[in-house]
């Protein structure tokens, strides 16, 4: 019973720490309508850098918290290259996503980088009288809190508001005087930012930083965002953000579940695929087959007229 | 007002020869102008409203505005002085916002947007208080997110967005086009009470000849690229659609024979 209590814990805390980097994923791909691919980059960036910060001896709450500024340059990058030297949206975030690469490797210095004697947010928060079984669920339960709040708040702000409109009717919103161009550069780059957040949150969690650990990053964020919808309809700023962490932490559940069942590790990347794939899929199949009842409807219909 | 000197505009076409868009237009417009223009398809009619909002720029010529030269301005620089609605009601507003959020971003037109609340209290009764002007019960659905709206709602809802903050010019591109013929002579009804308040020019594209001549203080038409008739009242006034066309044979020495042109008349 209590073992599986703490699993339950350990999945939370996932779905928790992915929240962040699912609420990034929301802003780029629900509010700015940008499929930004440039996250497979930023997250791994960001536990690089804390990965190097902390081997160094800074502060780790100073270190996490240093992170998001990379990240914002990261997602600006890719922003700029859409708007300024036009070029498109995918293919921007996937150079700098494969740009990033090489910086990962270069900050880390390695393909890998073990935390496990470093000192991190988690210890910190231990050496404070924190208890270990429960410190990383605070921790995560605090910065996700607040990272929804600052969000919230944000997109209803003016500066917000035309962040908002900039993904929804870009053509009015500049009619309106707004620069759409660096609406999309500072939306891309503070959607990284909290990528990046996450990432280094997560290596402090696992105890490493890896070279690999970004792949698949933007898939699982869209899926968190997806299922979020699905249960949340976002009818309102704070639905959205919200959709995004409860659907984070249903996707850990579900992979949770997915290693249960007997998958490897190593197959997680085609589940989640598949995961995404039936949701994305879902709508379309369910109108094909509203429509041939539809067209049956009108034959049968048809039939007993001519009979 | 609005003094448009020598404007031409050509675009590529798939033949690679150039078509003249916009061929040496000049316009002088008075403050309280209100000028309708009419014209065939590809006229250059809405490629005039573009030039002059800074969707493209004008291959040459000047704009000047209010005494303003934006020739070179992008389009977000010259947003404060003129608002525009276009033939789709969907393109006018925000849809996934609500209508208090789209009302707050027409407030704001053309000015710095910081992180203050994007709608306050005090904006709210402001808010409420323009819509019940619209008489469509818009003021007690604040919060209501737009794509809730009917294309006349949505449509008088940008209609009121594009002249909340007062600018000098409005451009209007077949605005009511796109709406059933009822909700089109409501929001026409609104455009000329918006019109009369004075202090605005107003550019209005309409494909209806007779609606262009009832409307509005002067009439423009265009044909491949140029204005080809320029008439103002009182001359306007005792104008019957069939002396425009006459006037447009004068000018041009061909039979004005487009098909959509006369449809409408």
């Amino acid at each position: 019973m209590s073992l599986a209590f703490g699993a339950v814990i350990r999945v939370l805390e996932q779905g928790l720490v992915y929240a962040v980097m699912a609420v990034g994923v929301y802003l780029s791909s629900r509010v700015l309508d940008f499929p930004d691919l440039t996250v497979d980059g930023s997250f791994p960036m960001g536990a690089a850098i804390a990965a190097r910060l902390l081997t160094v001896g800074v502060h780790p709450f100073a270190g996490t918290l240093l992170v998001p500024v990379a990240g914002f340059f990261a997602g600006a990058a890719t922003g700029m290259l859409n708007t300024k030297l036009r070029i498109s949206n995918l293919l921007a975030g996937i150079l700098t996503m494969t740009a990033l690469y090489s910086v990962n490797l270069r900050i880390m210095g390695r393909a890998n980088v073990p935390l496990l004697r470093t000192g991190t947010v988690l210890t910190v928060l231990q050496n404070k009288g924190i208890p270990p079984g429960v410190s990383a669920f605070l921790l995560f339960c605090i910065v996700v809190a607040v990272v929804k709040l600052v969000i919230d708040l944000f997109l209803r702000t003016e500066f917000g508001l035309a962040l908002r409109a900039t993904g929804d009717n870009e053509a009015m919103i500049r009619s309106l005087g707004v620069n759409t161009d660096s609406m999309k550069i500072m939306g891309i780059g503070l959607a990284n930012a909290l990528v990046a957040l996450s990432g280094a949150l997560v290596a402090q969690y696992q105890g490493f930083a890896d070279i690999g650990m970004g792949i698949g990053t933007v898939v699982a964020g869209l899926a968190s965002v997806i299922i979020g919808e699905a249960i949340i309809p976002p009818r309102s700023v704070g639905m959205g953000t919200l959709g995004a962490i409860i659907g984070s932490i249903i996707y850990r559940f579900a992979v949770f579940l997915a290693l249960r069942l007997g998958f490897a590790p190593t197959d997680l990347k085609l589940v989640t695929a598949v995961l995404v794939i039936a949701a994305l899929s879902s709508k379309s199949i369910k109108q094909r087959i509203d429509n041939s009842e539809r067209r049956k409807a009108v034959r049968d219909v048809g039939t007993e007229v001519s009979l | 007002m609005l003094e448009l000197r020598s404007l031409c505009k050509k675009f590529q076409t798939s033949t690679g020869n150039g078509r003249m868009a916009l061929n040496n237009v000049t316009l002088s417009l008075q403050p309280n102008d209100f000028v309708t223009i009419i014209g065939s398809n590809g006229a250059g009619k809405s490629t005039l409203l573009n030039v002059i909002a800074g969707v493209f720029p004008a291959d040459s010529g000047q704009i000047v505005i209010d005494g303003e030269d934006v020739t070179s301005l992008p389009e977000h620089r010259r947003a404060s002085l003129m608002g525009r609605v276009f033939q789709d009601p969907m393109q006018g507003t925000a849809g996934s916002m609500s209508i208090e959020e789209n009302m707050a971003m027409a407030y704001k037109r053309g000015m710095r947007r910081g992180l203050s609340k994007g709608v306050s209290v005090k904006h709210r009764d402001f808010f409420r208080e323009k819509l019940a002007t619209l008489g469509l019960g818009l003021e007690d659905r604040l919060q209501e997110p737009v794509k809730l709206l009917s294309g006349g709602q949505r449509q008088a809802l940008a209609l009121l967005m594009a002249t909340l903050s007062r600018p000098k010019l409005l451009l209007l591109d077949e605005h009511t086009a796109a709406l059933d013929p009822r909700t089109a002579q409501e929001i026409q009804e609104l455009t000329n009470e918006i019109a009369g308040r004075g202090n605005l020019a107003v550019l209005m594209v309409t494909h209806n000849l007779r609606l262009a001549l009832s409307v509005g203080t002067r009439t423009i038409m265009m044909h491949e690229g140029e204005i080809v008739l320029d008439v103002s009242d009182p001359e306007r006034s005792e104008m019957t659609v069939s002396d425009l066309l006459k006037r447009f044979h004068d000018a041009r020495g061909e039979q004005l024979s487009d098909d959509r042109i006369l449809l409408e008349v």
